[in-house]
């Protein structure tokens, strides 16, 4: 949006949904580049419509969608319905005067709608086009729809993770668009460089699950030279015991210890333990690898008399690698990253009643500081005017044609689905693990907003 | 000979292990000249790490260091000597990017304070790596990727929560910092290109996993929940690897349509009574829908389900696949991913080829990961045009 940023002058029209290219472009956006955020009031993102700001359904309940609003702050909204041929042509004249479009929908939509790289570089020959899929642009299983949780099982990185002898096991959150997003950005800095010397465009190919293939080398690598598959060993460390999680005074509290060295494992086991100093089965790296089970549940009898903050910040004092595992709450109130101001205050559209809260900041922090300057993310169709008037010249009458056909909108046509299970029986059944109806109130204060 | 994206730009590499390696890794692959500082002797620890190649002889260059040096020139030399700070001040004089992953302060404990590189070179773009970043309460604090996922907020909504949470396999906080580190260098030396003032830029390999646990944070911030692992199935199906014949697949659906594409793909007559047909339904028989279910995978094999969701039923389920899977993959071999390379490795030994692909100016490796020192006449003599005469460093033993 251009807040004088790095990127300020560069123009990005993002056709996308869920994270793997709205997180890239937000870095982007959250570095200057304007971003302008494609939807459709026929086809919402699916993060529009679930997961709501104190989980209100009534009225215009999309522009209080948390995870939509997560990652898209800084960007402007369009509403265009692509089946509308008038509509079709506004975003090829929106792409003439763009740098980069960027989609994650698969080959078939971009072919569907005229957005391949061959057709869009006779419009702007400069353009820079990224399509980031699940499996490829091109080739067997490129018209394969993918999540995450997906992506995720086929790059190989599922397979050898998990505990031992269980099923392979995922985190929460569609992990792998994170990493594809991540590397996006990497290739869209990459060709605005090349852009920026040659005067040259070029289309970008993102494999999510290639991307995360590239970034597990240990497991292909023992494969390839040695025929050995990994195995799952859960936290466990093949060369280094312990190397752990282990519980905590209070509901579902942890540390994890990984002692990467013999002055490491001195200071734990004599903070901890000290009469087993001399124990033979202890007594280096190679016997404790081997009697790591045993070593892990006499661990765990004593981490369980500690608070896992106290712990880890005495552990850390002796020099020891110690880490409390924080759930969601506590990582937003973590002190470190309070000092550092890691997390970005983010204004709301203000009819939307939310008012400026904390979400995850940027992954780097440059000297001439970024932070701060956050523009809401934008409501359903906030900016069809603004663009398709001023950018674009389109006349009120024209305006009002697309109107009229139902191309441009500001609404979403789609009842919310019912909330089936409230917060505090979810609390209660342990879906989630708590729930804080102060949470307002406990916000504000903390972050001072 | 492709043209290349960061042609012409030049990288001054004091990194070691995954992080740093990563960053200008991708900066050499993508074109970057990269000159990597090790120290003598040992060089980059990473050179030492697993996995080797088994039926060779030891000791050799770890595959890990193999990978993840590629396109980069090893220059052998003692930061703490005044020979080696001399020849790096002159290097950094003609260098766009320096990257380093050092423990915060021990950059400038080589006298490479931030105003001495400033002062040597404006326009450098300087970009930092740490545990924790350069400042804050946990700055000094030890690590390695089990605690950056604890501290970092994945590990706490990751397995189940019966059991102890766990984190992924291998280093996957590192090689997230190292892309997030060469995307902030490419920023700051875009801006270069223009206003021609450098940037010092600190990565924290905690806020690398911070950034992207998606609403972790914020469901408490917007609705007051803190989410938690997986919980026991409920009715629903979990979108996570279910066991069949032959190994897994990840059964992921949305709604209703979806489940009874599922019941249809797995062939299964008892998941058509009625009580499984609404999700109050499937809530309410629990226990009995779970048995059901996981009876009904078991029987499946992996191709067969992952196919038939994919080709017939707009399903996007998951398929686990391990590296034997992988270089099987016809997708990973239509897109050539797997690379062979050259410099004393086997025939056999394969490495994971370009992320993304840039259609005008393409991933490439141009060399293989270098022998500690093998540059250092090519940089001494002849790029900074010291005389033939600068010290001999303790004789570099690399094993290969």
């Amino acid at each position: 949006m251009g807040n004088n940023g790095i990127l300020s002058g560069i123009r990005v029209v993002e056709l996308s949904q869920l994270i793997a290219i709205p997180y890239a472009t937000k870095l982007m956006s959250d570095m200057g580049a304007e971003t302008i955020r494609l939807e459709s009031a026929k086809r919402p993102d699916a993060y529009r419509l679930s997961d709501f700001y104190d989980e209100r359904l009534d009225g215009d309940y999309w522009n209080r969608a948390i995870n939509f609003n997560e990652q898209n702050r800084n960007k402007l909204g369009l509403a265009l319905e692509l089946d509308n041929n008038n509509a079709l042509d506004q975003l090829y004249d929106l792409i003439s005067i763009s740098d980069v479009f960027a989609c994650n929908f698969t080959p078939r939509v971009m072919k569907k709608f005229g957005l391949e790289y061959d057709n869009l570089k006779k419009i702007k020959p400069d353009i820079i086009v990224v399509s980031s899929t699940g499996y490829g642009h091109s080739g067997p299983w490129s018209s394969f729809g993918a999540i995450g949780f997906g992506t995720e099982a086929a790059s190989g990185l599922s397979s050898a993770t998990g505990y031992e002898d269980g099923p392979p096991a995922q985190p929460e959150i569609p992990y792998p668009d994170y990493t594809a997003a991540e590397h996006t950005v990497f290739a869209l800095m990459a060709a605005i460089i090349h852009r920026s010397k040659t005067g040259e465009g070029q289309f970008i190919e993102v494999s999510q699950s290639e991307c995360v293939t590239s970034t597990i080398p240990e497991i292909i690598l023992d494969y390839t030279a040695n025929k050995n598959v990994t195995k799952r060993i859960g936290n466990s460390h093949p060369e280094i015991s312990p190397h752990g999680c282990y519980p905590c005074k209070g509901r579902d509290k942890w540390i994890t210890i990984a002692t990467q060295s013999e002055k490491e494992w001195n200071s734990l086991v004599n903070l901890l333990f000290p009469e087993i100093v001399t124990n033979t089965k202890f007594d280096s790296n190679e016997s404790r690898i081997v009697n790591r089970k045993e070593l892990d549940e006499l661990i765990s009898i004593k981490t369980m008399e500690w608070d896992n903050l106290e712990l880890m910040e005495i552990l850390q004092g002796r020099g020891v690698s110690a880490g409390a595992v924080l759930n969601g709450k506590e990582l937003l109130f973590n002190q470190h990253l309070f000092e550092r101001n890691f997390f970005e205050i983010v204004p709301h559209q203000p009819q939307s009643q939310i008012p400026k809260l904390p979400y995850p900041g940027k992954p780097w922090k440059m000297s001439k500081p970024t932070q701060g300057n956050m523009k809401p993310p934008p409501s359903f169709g906030q900016h069809n005017e603004t663009i398709l008037k001023n950018y674009l010249g389109l006349s009120n009458k024209s305006y009002q044609e697309l109107q009229d056909q139902g191309a441009i909108s500001e609404k979403i046509d789609i009842v919310a689905k019912e909330i089936i299970v409230s917060r505090e029986e979810r609390a209660k059944e342990g879906s989630v693990y708590s729930y804080d109806p102060n949470f307002k109130s406990t916000i504000k204060s903390y972050f001072d907003i | 000979m492709n043209s290349k994206a960061l042609k012409d730009v030049k990288v001054l590499d004091f990194t070691h292990y995954v992080s740093g390696p990563y960053c200008t890794k991708l900066l050499g692959d993508y074109g970057a000249d990269v000159i990597k500082i090790e120290r003598p002797t040992t060089g980059d620890p990473c050179r030492h790490l697993p996995p080797f190649e088994e039926a060779r002889q030891s000791p050799q260059t770890g595959l890990l260091f193999k990978y993840l040096n590629t396109n980069k020139k090893s220059l052998e030399i003692d930061l703490k000597s005044e020979f080696g700070r001399n020849a790096v001040e002159q290097l950094a004089m003609d260098t766009d990017i320096l990257v380093e992953n050092f423990r915060p302060g021990v950059l400038n404990s080589f006298g490479l304070t931030k105003e001495k590189l400033r002062h040597l070179n404006p326009n450098l773009v300087v970009v930092s790596i740490s545990n924790f970043g350069q400042t804050g309460p946990y700055r000094d604090f030890k690590a390695n990727d089990l605690i950056f996922y604890a501290l970092g907020g994945l590990m706490y909504i990751f397995g189940s929560t019966d059991k102890a949470p766990i984190k992924h396999a291998l280093r996957q906080a590192q090689f997230k910092a190292g892309t997030n580190a060469a995307s902030a260098a490419l920023m700051a030396y875009y801006k270069t290109l223009t206003s021609g003032s450098g940037e010092e830029i600190d990565i924290s390999i905690q806020e690398s996993i911070s950034a992207s646990v998606r609403d972790a944070t914020t469901s408490y911030a917007t609705s007051g929940v803190v989410r938690t692992r997986q919980s026991p199935m409920n009715g629903e199906i979990p979108r996570t690897p279910i066991e069949v014949r032959d190994g897994y697949v990840v059964p992921i659906t949305f709604g209703s349509t979806d489940w009874s594409k599922t019941a249809d793909l797995l062939e299964c007559e008892e998941l058509y009574n009625p009580k499984f047909t609404t999700p109050e339904g499937r809530r309410e028989n629990a226990q009995e829908f779970e048995e059901l279910v996981r009876s009904a995978f078991r029987v499946k094999g992996k191709q067969e389900l992952f196919y038939g969701a994919h080709s017939h039923r707009e399903l996007v389920y998951g398929l686990v696949q391990d590296a034997a899977d992988l270089l099987e993959n016809p997708q990973y071999q239509h897109d050539g991913y797997f690379q062979k390379l050259e410099g004393n490795i086997s025939s056999e030994t394969q490495f994971p080829g370009r992320p993304f692909h840039l259609s005008k100016t393409p991933w490439e490796i141009r060399t293989s990961a270098p022998k500690l020192g093998q540059h250092n006449d090519e940089i001494l003599i002849k790029k900074i045009k010291l005389s033939t005469e600068y010290p001999a460093d303790t004789g570099s033993n690399d094993g290969q």
